[in-house]
């Protein structure tokens, strides 16, 4: 029933429907021989031609036969041979009977360990009485040719003139006609487009918008009425780059751009069910600001994602570096139940791998490798060696806590542990005792001596907890460690651990743990090593692995970060499909850009501070959100980008702009996280609690993504529920009533204040119409906190306040 | 009552909607689009156009209900080899032998479909219902199987067939969410069951702890506990003003005028989900024939919700999972049993009276069966082999029998229905082809059942 079971999981990675004109090359090799058919009767002759062959033609060859897109489970019905041997499951036919043939077991849908077929739906009783009754005449088949070998095999070579397995190289500025426009490089190949399609860009944003803009998009703050004083008045004219400088000199920019890169690795604290091997995470955090101060610090890219896959296995780096494993150590794991047999649980260990595979495929990059899971990828050149090859590596790795000081320090503080321990149960013991005695007779309490026992370890306890490190700081880590699932007594079955002993997997054919076939080194991604890949070598080859990500010769990983922190900084990225840079995923609609900019960003050692840069200083930036008349009719959806889009703030600057203008915000940066959903949380969203099990409702109603799986971006929804919370949550309520107090304290006219709200809420002065607006509503009651209240919460609800032009 | 039903739900539907929208509608007319809710479907007539799933987490014993097996009593003790060959190939805890259900079994209604002694109010509607007793799914532990049931898959990363299903029909109320999940507490793995996963969020189910005294309790901010009535309106008609103003400034402003009708409903919502919610507006004599208890009082709010047009409404019996009856199997499912049989036949019989059965489609059922042997000294284990759910109303051929379990109730082996047929054939009835509704994520196109699914048209009237 588990090979059913694993069929099924196979068939869920089959794709699409409408197979692309892709730009690799698959050629389907097979031998044929021509056979010599068994003497058939002329009866028998004629059921098969009837009975057999058409319902053959119609049912199955779609998937099994030489014309199949991919021939599933290597078996083909359209030759004798082929139906006779059966494929990767076993012969399909035992001449004589129909009891033990698969075929028939899949034709009659029986739910034992072969698939039900054809999956469309149980063909009609006489049908499967036909194929009962002809293999029971022994399976007479007149054909004679022969279908021996079917392996679908890849041209790498030609595989890698894709456009995103190609290296990207430096592209020559475009000529443009509008010469004056561009500010950076960028801005050449943008404008190129747009002259090529007639259009033209925006013009550029005014002032106070583009401050707006540029600190909400570097800070997820809207900048301060004294930020802005000291912009505006600023007459230099690299004042914006100065301006630039210092919100990515602030600490809040690694807590920003550090919640984005916590959406593509799906960072959360815990797993959808919790048990004795999955979770929760309390230590998760330090991940989390590992993450903020590597951005902060900007650290380059390469060693940034180095780090986080392998730190523990550099001599440079030591143990206070450890957190950066959390990329894996927080990976969601399945629930093991040790009562279940061994393959069960060996089948919920590969889940977990899919995840492993899935965040370096899909989240580094742009691949979709979990689909070669169970079969070959049907669309990009990607085998299921390719994925087992890296599931080895992640199979060799162990999922733990660990400290995060020198082993020194371990060292040096463990008999004060070792102590408290012995203490403590010798405190158990003794009260045991007199909690037995004083049972039996309430009068023998304990004795003075025994109380003067306790109160003295009590004491030492007390002490020992005060040598240092005594509590050992620790993180989610991954270790050199291999868990194997082995049998014990036959009640359950024992997770055994094996440290530095690295296991190549074989890979399980369609998925299923059960069913071995080739082992597989552990390696990287055949297509993305031109001198083919090379084997790891060193432990589980976690290190090797990220070198092999993280280095200028792989031609995905700067494109694809380069791509996604284009797409944080304009909502959409040049390729529009941001984890999948394989055949069915976008093409980019700017390709020498995307190239140019990535491998500038390498040369400019993995900068993400230079690449923001690059970006926000440029024209193409700096635009305004209203298009040029000819551009709106040419480039509505805006793929032309002659305008910067308008966008709705997320659920982290939404929130922490009401705190942060109200002046309630909490601005300590870093520890362990907190309810979001408390109205008296005051510090920044992302400091809040994220739960795989159950994510906080503030953060479901405004569309932060499912932390159980890597995300590419985030949706943009709009609901009544996300009007509720501005409208009615004590938390909005809050932060009106003291910005309204705020303001009724420092102004004395209805006009000061109006102003004075206007400038910290939406960066610009209010217009008379704003005064206009303001006076119908408060002239009544204009020193009424209550009045005032009410009305900024209504300037807090509304889509200025969320809306960034 | 039967003609009075619909113009009774159109006045629900619209009741509410009156204030200070005329000068609004021509405006948003041009934004409709954007926000409107989704047409993915129907692909064809809808046999039905709601669905109220009775969940029973924990797996309900499938002898001891709806699937008699007299056999049981002849072979007291004995485990055959199918069984306990079954077990070893997939757990390691010690199986005794088949324990006969203590229950005895009566036929019930003209097709005379027999059905445990727990259940006899629940039976009296067995014309209306097909039993399916032949399902099977694909793994013997909670979490998975539950996700199987709800998700179509083992692991918790794809959206809930109520998220599919409102994907697909978008609802016929917007004042009120179309996918609600009504739990005291919440069942084992929580709001996975209820996730919208890669769909957009406005899918995802919205959890309410029914168990909950105050309507208000129930939806987040729903109330607002600072403004009375005039003032909340008069503040909206401030954020109306001023968001009118900041649109007419910009162009390509659909984003904002979604945003702007989005407030106005979220205005609504607050009367009508409360109305929607308070059981306590039910005649007494309503009340009285649903009885006292949590999951009565979860019926009678289901019913509401639905003929509010509430696309799906999913109704877990207890927290955690009630129905898991390891040790104390027969004692607890006189107990469960006898929580539920009132509850649910006044549903059924309510919406029936109504006119409502018709078009609401109402399920019963868990993640997987229990076995028919022993687990302990009295106690019943998980069995995805073979078990029982009962579909009723809308487009469902009542008073039939689907599939067989062998003589012991153990395995399905006739006409056998995996859980991906079932959820093919609960998006059939609300007019869904599920090979059509499909969404595209990670380069590919995603549906509920993934390449397996197949109707049972036999069960379909």
């Amino acid at each position: 029933m588990f090979q059913d079971l694993q069929s099924r999981l196979s068939k869920s990675f089959s794709h699409g429907r409408s197979l692309l004109a892709v730009g690799i090359a698959f050629t389907t090799f097979f031998a044929v021989d021509v056979g010599v058919a068994d003497d058939v009767s002329p009866e028998a002759n004629a059921f098969f031609e009837s009975r057999i062959r058409p319902v053959l033609v119609k049912q199955c060859y779609e998937c099994h036969s030489a014309d199949a897109k991919a021939i599933e489970a290597k078996f083909r019905v359209d030759s004798r041979n082929g139906l006779r041997q059966g494929g990767e499951s076993g012969p399909a036919i035992v001449a004589g009977k129909p009891d033990e043939s698969r075929l028939i077991l899949a034709l009659r849908y029986t739910g034992s360990e072969v698939s039900e077929m054809p999956p469309s739906g149980k063909l009609s009783p006489e049908v499967i009485a036909n194929f009962e009754k002809w293999v029971a005449m022994g399976a007479p088949d007149p054909r004679t040719d022969d279908g021996k070998v079917v392996e679908t095999m890849i041209d790498f070579t030609e595989a890698r003139q894709f456009w995103s397995f190609r290296r990207p190289r430096r592209h020559a500025m475009p000529m443009v006609q509008h010469t004056g426009w561009p500010r950076r490089p960028l801005d050449a190949f943008v404008l190129r487009k747009m002259e090529s399609a007639e259009a033209t860009p925006a013009a550029a944003a005014e002032r106070r918008t583009l401050q707006r803009r540029v600190t909400f998009d570097l800070i997820g703050l809207p900048p301060t009425p004294g930020d802005v004083k000291e912009f505006v008045n600023d007459e230099s004219p690299d004042a914006y780059e100065r301006l630039v400088d210092r919100l990515l000199a602030s600490p809040r920019y690694g807590e920003r751009w550090g919640r984005h890169w916590l959406d593509v690795v799906r960072y959360a604290e815990d797993n959808t069910n919790m048990g004795p091997h999955n979770g929760p995470y309390p230590n998760a955090w330090r991940y989390r600001d590992w993450v903020v101060s590597a951005l902060n610090d900007d650290v380059p890219y390469d060693e940034f994602l180095v780090r986080q896959l392998a730190t523990d296995l550099l001599p440079e780096t030591g143990p206070d570096d450890l957190p950066a494993l959390g990329l894996f150590g927080l990976g969601p794991q399945n629930h093991k139940e040790v009562q279940l047999s061994r393959l069960v649980i060996q089948n919920r260990y590969a889940d977990d791998w899919e995840d492993r595979v899935d965040v370096v495929g899909r989240g580094l990059l742009g691949l979709t490798l979990a689909c070669a899971r169970c079969h070959d990828h049907k669309y990009d050149p990607i085998r299921t060696a390719d994925y087992y090859a890296l599931a080895g590596v992640f199979a060799s790795s162990r999922q733990t806590t660990g400290p995060i000081v020198a082993q020194s320090l371990v060292d040096a503080s463990e008999p004060a542990r070792e102590r408290v321990k012995q203490l403590e149960a010798e405190i158990a013991k003794l009260e045991k005792e007199i909690a037995a005695r004083k049972k039996k007779n309430p009068k023998q309490d304990a004795t003075a001596e025994e109380t003067i026992k306790l109160q003295e370890q009590r004491e030492e306890i007390a002490e020992l907890k005060k040598t240092p490190y005594f509590e050992l700081p620790v993180a989610h880590i991954l270790t050199e460690e291999t868990i194997l699932v082995e049998d014990t007594d036959g009640t359950r079955v024992k997770l055994a651990v094996y440290p530095n002993r690295p296991r190549d997997l074989p890979i399980f054919v369609r998925g299923n743990a059960g069913k071995h076939g080739a082992v597989v080194p552990r390696r990287f991604v055949e297509v993305l090593c031109e001198d083919g890949p090379a084997r790891f070598e060193r432990g589980s080859g976690r290190l090797e692995l990220a070198h092999a990500i993280a280095s200028p010769e792989n031609p995905l990983t700067a494109r694809v970060i380069v791509n996604r922190i284009w797409q944080f900084h304009f909502g959409r990225g040049l390729v529009p499909s941001p984890s999948n840079f394989g055949a069915l995923g976008e093409r980019p609609t700017h390709p020498e850009l995307l190239d140019d900019l990535a491998v500038r960003f390498v040369e400019n050692g993995w900068s993400l501070k230079w690449l923001h840069r690059e970006i926000v200083t440029s024209a193409t930036y700096r635009q305004s959100s209203t298009a040029a008349e000819d551009s709106q009719r040419v480039d509505p959806d805006g793929r032309l980008l002659t305008r910067f889009p308008r966008r709705r703030l997320e659920v982290e600057p939404l929130r922490d702009t009401i705190l942060s203008v109200a002046g309630r915000m909490d601005g300590r940066i870093g520890g362990p996280s907190s309810n979001v959903d408390d109205a008296q949380f005051t510090r920044r969203t992302i400091y809040g609690k994220v739960s795989r099990h159950e994510l906080a409702t503030t953060l479901a109603n405004f569309d932060f993504p499912d932390p159980t799986i890597h995300s590419a971006g985030r949706s943009v929804t709009t609901t009544p529920l996300q009007q509720l919370f501005v409208l009615n949550a004590p938390f909005v309520r809050n932060a009106a009533a003291a910005l309204a107090a705020d303001l009724l304290d420092e102004h004395s006219t209805v006009a000061a204040r109006v102003d004075a709200l206007h400038e910290r809420l939406f960066t610009r002065p209010a217009t008379d119409e704003d005064h206009r607006v303001a006076l119908d509503f408060l002239a009544a009651e204009p020193n009424s906190a209550e009045r005032w209240t009410r009305y900024v919460q209504a300037l807090l609800a509304s889509n200025e306040f969320q809306y960034v032009d | 009552m039967n003609s009075m039903a619909p113009s009774r739900r159109e006045l629900l539907r619209t009741a509410g909607c009156g204030m200070g929208l005329l000068g609004l509608s021509s405006l948003l007319e041009s934004s409709a689009r954007a926000d409107s809710t989704a047409e993915r479907g129907p692909h064809f007539a809808p046999r039905a156009k709601r669905v109220i799933s009775l969940f029973m987490g924990g797996g309900p014993s499938q002898v001891d209900t709806f699937d008699p097996k007299p056999m049981l009593a002849e072979h007291s003790g004995d485990l055959p080899d199918d069984i306990a060959e079954s077990f070893r190939a997939e757990r390691l805890v010690a199986q005794g032998g088949l324990m006969p259900s203590p229950f005895a079994f009566r036929q019930y209604g003209e097709s005379g479909i027999p059905v445990s002694e727990l259940l006899p109010r629940t039976a009296a509607f067995v014309d209306e219902m097909a039993i399916v007793r032949s399902l099977h799914t694909d793994f013997p532990n909670h979490a998975p199987a539950l996700c199987m049931m709800n998700l179509g898959t083992l692991t918790p990363t794809r959206p809930s067939l109520g998220s599919w299903t409102t994907y697909g029909l978008g609802t016929e109320n917007e004042n009120l969410p179309g996918f609600v999940v009504l739990c005291p507490g919440k069942p084992v793995l929580g709001p996975k069951l209820w996730s919208n996963a890669f769909l957009p969020g406005r899918f995802q189910g919205t959890h309410l702890n029914h168990s909950k005294p105050q309507p208000e309790q129930l939806i987040p901010h729903l109330r607002n506990t600072s403004l009375d009535q005039e003032a909340m309106s008069e503040q909206l008609d401030l954020i109306r003003r001023i968001n009118v103003r900041h649109r007419d400034e910009r162009t390509e402003a659909d984003d904002l005028d979604t945003r702007i009708r989005s407030m106005e409903l979220a205005y609504r919502m607050q009367s009508e989900a409360l109305d929607a919610f308070d059981v306590s507006r039910e005649p007494d004599s309503v009340r009285t024939e649903y009885g006292s208890s949590r999951f009565a009082r979860a019926c009678l709010m289901a019913r509401r919700l639905s003929e509010r047009g509430v696309r799906f409404v999913q109704l877990y019996y207890g927290s955690g999972q009630p129905w898991d009856t390891h040790g104390d199997n027969d004692k607890r499912h006189r107990q469960l049993c006898g929580d539920i049989d009132q509850p649910v036949a006044a549903l059924l019989g309510d919406l029936k009276r109504r006119g409502l059965l018709d078009e609401t489609l109402v399920t019963w059922g868990g993640e997987f069966g229990r076995t028919p042997t022993t687990q302990g000294k009295n106690g019943r284990d998980h069995n995805q082999f073979g078990f029982t759910w009962w579909l009723a109303g809308g487009g469902i051929r009542g008073g039939t029998i689907h599939g067989t379990t062998d003589d012991f109730g153990f395995r399905a082996i006739r006409d056998k229905v995996h859980v991906h047929d079932l959820h093919a054939t609960i998006l059939h009835l609300l007019g869904i082809d599920h090979e059509r509704l499909v969404y595209r994520y990670s380069g590919r196109d995603f549906r509920l059942t993934d390449v397996r699914g197949r109707v049972i048209n036999e069960i379909v009237a």
